[in-house]
């Protein structure tokens, strides 16, 4: 141990450190500064960005002892600092402000999402406005080139900064709504207002926990020995040495599972910890609780384990093939799905044009900036409690019940804030491993993945390979398309069912097709698992369509949106699983939204405008997007609503907060529906004693189905009231308004405080608790609605493509989204822009690698991400065609604006330069050798 | 210095000089150099200074590519190392990451090794015993090997100033899915007399081959002749030839090489046009 002093946030702090502890680490562990947060320690992510005597640092890779003697300023000391420096340059109101502007206009601005990367950004920032008061977009794009947010609001970062830095320079405060919105309907009360999200302040200061953020007393460390082998027999494993080593407090392999054996959403298939074979490089294979997690690792080094390596499968395709090896014993199909609507063959021999390519996908990665954690702590009283950032908390909680063969009530699981999911995060993680692990010793156990666990373990996007055959008649009608998918669900079935089902029930695109057949093949193999991720299983589909459709115009020599335009949903078609919609199909308007605009901008989009070496033209595509579970499967949530004698309400659900604002949500819907003030209305999430059970935070149906949950618990609650108060001051119930934190009865006005003090007198709680039953759905195969709701897009991307070097660059996008009703403009644009760039890295930069079952993703700096420097100007446009029964009209947001942004690129590619696409993503080097050999096609 | 020189010689082969850490904590949080002692460069006087000493740039080895941005003697004698340090990582790491790390490393991608060969960069090694000057491009030897021997440190780098009527460009070529490193990267220096006939030419591949290199038979045929489009595509042409690319995941060989002749075309093109408007 070395000594270090240093001045942390101008408080001189005096710490004994390991030589090779990191500045990141001191903070964070030692002294509990947890605002500076830790993505990757491999200086790649910049969330653990602090500034050492005015310089931004990578605090993840600066060794603790570097900084000795050094001025350290953090996130939780920025709002001091300027305090400061307000009473230095003797501003209005310096002592009373708690925010640094930046904080403010981050707040104000809607800039963070899940939160995560937040304090790294506005640290990073801080440095900036130091050097530059006022910085350009471009200074911007420079300083914060390396600083990731994947839920990438990097427009809304943008405008924060340099709404910050007017203030800094102004010393002016931050104006309430420092930007424009797109346009949407007339607001309500609170509905359609873009307010900022309730846990906006805790996640710019820092403050906000999220699972490592959390500290136990005598708390021990978890790590996972994986088995770094794709498939292998286990011969022998010898945990003795491991056992031995001082500290270390329980090793733990498959032979110590009490319960079920296996977890798994949909099946129970994946092993909490092998015992006989392990099926992908991530399998746990034993699990470790130390008194440090140094000590953890060195023991995950002591044990023993002799594999018998068995040959590989590495393909869907060849997975499929009878000699294959099987990867489970019950073989290597994890399901055949089908479509089938009319008769394709005759649809063909009807078509004037029948046009058949294949195209291919890749693993992605969600790259979610927060790695897993989680946090077992057995109770006194026999009970056992879980920290998690997890998408599904009660799903968790039977998972966690079922392998300790334990009942349910035994285990409560708190979710934490989560520093995004994507998807990503509805799998086990190590909440089974720390429950384990508690269980085995009595203590607190913190189980934290580094990136690289996280980028081998957890489950990515569906590497898909997409056969279509499309027909149209001359005049464009579409007559029958037949798909034939594979999609690699890996090791493990996760989400792969449901996901390869909705890309097989989408993939004849958003049309009006008579005739439709598709068939897809979900297979194991040796990969990581593939699971839910933004877009399920639709992104993979729409960019086969897409494609096509543009081809298919090119071939009719028409317009790609007059296409599409002509064969669109709309009211009174049927969808391809044979669904007649009835309402709110927005997809018309979409086209000609972004027809319009387009026309504003240049009368021939697609067409390339040459200059010198590069090539610009515009790309368009379209897609559609369920919300809610469907196929028949119940989806219901629940909401508790309480009213408190102060006037304010909480609002309860279990439903998961993954930075895509459904906390706003569901407290917009409760102050709406009790005539509260917004900032009266507090939020609980996610905690299985406390919260009623909201489903999975998946398929975009939170807001539907939670803000329905929340909107009745609220209306239900205000209806007790009125019942009370109608009594008590002799108006009939309908008559008593409910507005401004009031109720307005018989000439009186009652604080709501007041209204419930007086139902609790009658002996009544003031409060409600309400489970919402989506409509009922039917199963794919039967015709009926398989969906209760679906949102639309049109999208248009402008690329700039080097006809020497084959570089492809998006300069623009505009896009169209029906999503019903904005119930939070400002969340709403966060989610469309985040989701948008998404799309773009997904068509020109991210593909996780795996070869022969060895896996080269394996650090984040092989992962290529948008940046902010990728992020091009967005133009966005609402159509808000209402839905009956989603609160206030809305749809889900969560993945549509991802789906058709993919396509749009590649078909704007084509467009630039003839060559078409068929595989992800658009590799520079291959599409340059098809620009040279002449090829219209590029795999 | 004598202190780390003296560690250095006395922990051989198993010391190690640290920088700014870039690459080598960033590999140690890998897992990799466990064993080795690391002896902290970090504070050492001798190591830092940008100065113009008789007709030279003579620039620290611990020179940080931040210091490099802002420096103006750089931005007036080494136009191609200045656009490098530009477009070098993010300024986060460009306030730490150092010229000697950068070199010393020796990764064929190196961006810094370009735009110092193109300036003719010799490097000077210290030991205890002695002080060498090499040239840099005797100093790369292959991946990950130079001519540094364990107990020496890098000082200082230097170039001699570039005539009047000259002009350079550095360019690399990322935005790759998989990696951040460049896929290449090429930087080229060009003097003119008073009747615009080349005397001075070279020009320098980064990631081309297992460590940066120059293109001496592309740089010959530019010299003596007037800056043309013909002789800048012939010169191009062999650029690319003298590229000897590996396949790798971020690039066909294929690749490398033909956007290597597109991207010294298009730098001796900026360069020419940088003379005739200076
Ligand atoms: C996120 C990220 C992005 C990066 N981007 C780029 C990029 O765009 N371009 C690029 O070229 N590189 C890049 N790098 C690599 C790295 O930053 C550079 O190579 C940097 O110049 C290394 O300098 P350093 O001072 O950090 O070296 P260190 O890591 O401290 O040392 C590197 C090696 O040099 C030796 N060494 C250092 N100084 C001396 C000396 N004076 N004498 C003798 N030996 C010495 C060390 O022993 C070690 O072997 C990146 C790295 C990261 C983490
Ligand atoms: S850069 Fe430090 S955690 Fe990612
Ligand atoms: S808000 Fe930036 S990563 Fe989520």
């Amino acid at each position: 141990m070395v000594s270090l002093k240093v001045s942390v946030n101008g408080q001189d702090v005096h710490v004994e450190v390991r030589e090779s502890e990191y500045l990141a680490e001191v903070l964070r562990y030692r002294l509990g500064l947890t605002g500076t947060k830790i993505g990757c320690n491999e200086a790649e992510c910049g969330v653990c960005t602090v500034l050492v005597n005015g310089t931004p640092v990578d605090s993840c890779v600066y060794p603790a002892l570097k900084a000795q003697g050094a001025q350290v300023l953090t996130i939780e000391g920025l709002a001091p600092d300027w305090r400061a420096e307000a009473k230095r340059r003797k501003l209005e109101g310096a002592s009373a402000v708690d925010l640094h502007p930046l904080q403010d206009a981050f707040a104000r601005g809607g800039a963070p999402q899940c939160g995560f990367c937040i304090p790294g950004v506005i640290m990073t920032a801080k440095a900036l406005i130091d050097q530059k008061p006022d910085p350009s977009e471009q200074d911007i794009k420079v300083a914060l080139k390396d600083t990731y947010c994947r839920c990438a609001g990097y427009s809304f970062i943008t405008n924060a900064i340099q709404t910050a830095a007017q203030s800094v320079r102004t010393g002016r405060p931050v104006p309430p709504e420092p930007f424009a919105l797109p346009g949407t309907k007339t607001p309500l009360n609170v509905i359609g207002r873009p307010l900022p999200r309730p846990d906006v302040v805790a996640k710019v200061t820092g403050e906000a926990k999220y699972a490592d953020d959390y500290h136990f007393p005598s708390m021990l460390h978890a790590r996972t020995l994986r088995a770094g082998h794709a498939h292998a027999r286990i011969k022998r494993i010898d945990t003795r040495a491991a056992k031995a080593l001082p500290g270390v407090r329980a090793v733990l392999t498959a032979a110590d599972v009490p319960g079920e054996p296996n977890h798994g959403l949909v099946y129970a298939d994946w092993p909490a910890l092998c015992g006989d074979k392990v099926r992908y490089l991530g399998d746990a294979v034993a699990i470790i609780a130390a008194d440090t997690r140094e000590i953890a690792s060195q023991a995950l080094g002591l044990i023993e384990v002799d594999y018998e390596p068995l040959p590989l499968v590495t393909n869907p395709v060849q997975a499929r093939q009878p000699d294959a090896p099987h990867v489970h014993e019950a073989g290597n199909l994890l399901k055949h799905i089908k479509v089938r609507k009319g008769d394709v063959d005759q649809g063909f021999a009807e078509a004037d044009v029948v046009l058949e390519r294949e195209f291919r996908t890749p693993f992605t990665e969600h790259a979610f900036l927060e790695p897993e954690c989680a946090i077992g702590i057995p109770e006194p009283n026999g009970r056992l409690t879980v920290y998690v950032g997890s998408q599904i908390p009660y799903q968790d909680r039977a998972q966690i019940a079922a392998c300790l063969g334990e009942p349910e009530a035994n285990i409560r699981v708190i979710g934490t804030l989560i520093g995004g999911g994507f998807g990503g995060k509805e799998d086990i993680a190590g909440q089974i491993h720390v429950a384990l692990l508690a269980r085995a010793t009595g203590q607190p156990v913190k189980m934290l993945y580094d990136r690289h666990e996280s980028l081998t373990f957890h489950p990515k996007r569906h590497a898909t390979i997409i056969r279509i055959k499309l027909g149209a008649k001359r005049d464009g009608t579409l007559t029958a398309v037949q798909t034939e998918l594979y999609g690699d669900t890996g090791a493990y079935a996760s989400l792969g069912d449901k996901v390869m089902t909705r890309a097989t029930t989408h993939s004849a695109g958003p049309y009006n097709v008579p005739n439709v057949k598709a068939d897809c093949y979900a297979m194991y193999t040796n990969n990581p698992p593939a699971g839910a991720f933004r877009g399920f299983g639709v992104t993979q589909s729409a960019f086969a369509v897409e494609s096509m459709m543009d081809w298919l115009a090119e071939t009719l020599g028409v317009d790609p949106l007059t296409l599409r335009r002509q064969n669109a949903l709309r009211v009174g078609t049927v969808t391809n699983t044979g669904q007649l919609l009835r309402e709110s199909v927005g997809l018309v308007e979409c086209l000609d939204r972004v027809g319009a605009h387009l026309q504003s901008l240049t009368c021939e989009p697609w067409r390339g405008v040459v200059s010198g070496s590069r090539v610009r033209a515009w790309g368009m595509a379209a897609g559609y997007k369920n919300t809610g579970l469907g196929g028949g499967a119940p989806d219901k949530s629940a909401a508790e609503v309480e009213l408190f004698v102060d006037g304010t309400a909480e609002v309860r659900t279990s439903a998961a907060e993954i930075g895509q604002g459904l906390v706003g949500v569901v407290a917009m819907c409760t102050a709406e529906e009790l005539g509260l003030p917004y900032q009266h209305v507090k939020v609980l999430l996610s905690d299985t004693d406390l919260t009623p059970d909201a489903g999975p935070t998946t398929a975009s149906r939170q807001t539907y189905v939670t803000g329905n949950a929340a909107r009745l618990a609220a209306r239900a609650l205000r209806e007790a009231l009125a019942t009370t108060l109608a009594e008590k001051y002799d108006q009939p119930p309908e008559m008593i308004r409910f507005e401004e934190g009031l109720a307005r009865v018989n000439g009186h006005e009652v604080p709501l405080g007041e209204a419930a003090r007086l139902m609790k007198r009658e002996g009544r709680e003031p409060k409600a608790l309400y489970t919402y039953w989506a409509p009922q759905t039917q199963p794919l195969g039967t015709g009926g609605d398989m969906h209760f709701a679906f949102s639309y897009a049109a999208q248009a991307a402008e690329v700039e493509v080097d006809l020497e070097t084959g570089q492809a660059h998006v300069l623009q996008l505009v896009a169209a989204h029906d999503i019903g009703r904005a119930i939070n403009p400002l969340a709403l644009e966060g989610q469309i822009e985040g989701g948008m760039i998404m799309g773009l890295g997904n068509a020109l930069t991210e593909e996780y690698i795996i070869d022969d079952g060895q896996i080269f993703t394996d650090y984040l700096a092989r992962y290529k991400m948008p940046s902010i420097k990728h992020a091009p100007k967005v133009t966005s446009i609402i159509v808000e065609d209402e839905t009956a029964e989603g609160p206030y009209g809305a749809k889900g947001v969560g993945e549509i604006a991802s789906i058709p942004t993919t396509p749009a690129i590649t078909n704007a590619i084509y467009n630039a330069c003839g060559v078409r696409v068929m595989r992800l993503p658009v590799d520079q080097d291959k599409l340059l050798l098809a620009l040279k050999r002449g090829d219209k096609e590029v795999y | 210095m004598g202190e780390a020189l003296a560690q250095l010689s006395e922990h051989a082969p198993q010391g190690n000089p640290l920088a700014g850490g870039t690459n080598l904590v960033v590999e140690m949080r890998v897992g990799r150099h466990q064993g080795k002692s690391m002896v902290d460069l970090g504070r050492l006087k001798e190591l830092r200074g940008i100065q113009a000493q008789n007709g030279h740039i003579v620039i620290g080895g611990g020179t940080t590519v931040s210091e490099l941005l802002k420096h103006p003697l750089i931005a007036d004698h080494a136009v191609p190392l200045c656009q490098s340090a530009a477009v070098f990582a993010n300024p986060l790491i460009r306030n730490r990451a150092t010229v000697a790390g950068n070199l010393v490393d020796a990764s064929p991608a190196a961006d810094l090794a370009p735009p110092l060969l193109a300036l003719g960069a010799e490097v000077e090694l210290v030991s205890r015993e002695h002080t060498r000057w090499v040239s840099l491009d005797e100093f790369m030897v292959g991946v990950r090997k130079t001519l540094i021997q364990p107990d020496e440190l890098m000082r200082s780098i230097r170039w001699s100033k570039p005539p009047k009527r000259s002009a350079g460009a550095f360019y690399k070529v990322g935005l790759r899915k998989a990696d951040a490193i460049s896929v290449l990267s090429a930087a080229v220096m060009v003097a003119c007399d008073t009747s615009g006939r080349c005397k001075l030419a070279r020009i320098a591949l980064g990631a081309l081959a297992p460590r940066p290199l120059r293109a001496y038979e592309a740089e010959d045929v530019l010299q003596g002749q007037p800056l043309q489009a013909e002789g800048i595509a012939e010169a191009a042409r062999l650029a690319a030839e003298a590229a000897r690319p590996i396949s790798d995941i971020r690039g066909t060989a294929e690749y490398r090489k033909r956007v290597t002749e597109v991207i010294v075309r298009r730098l001796l093109v900026q360069a020419s046009e940088a003379l005739e408007h200076p």
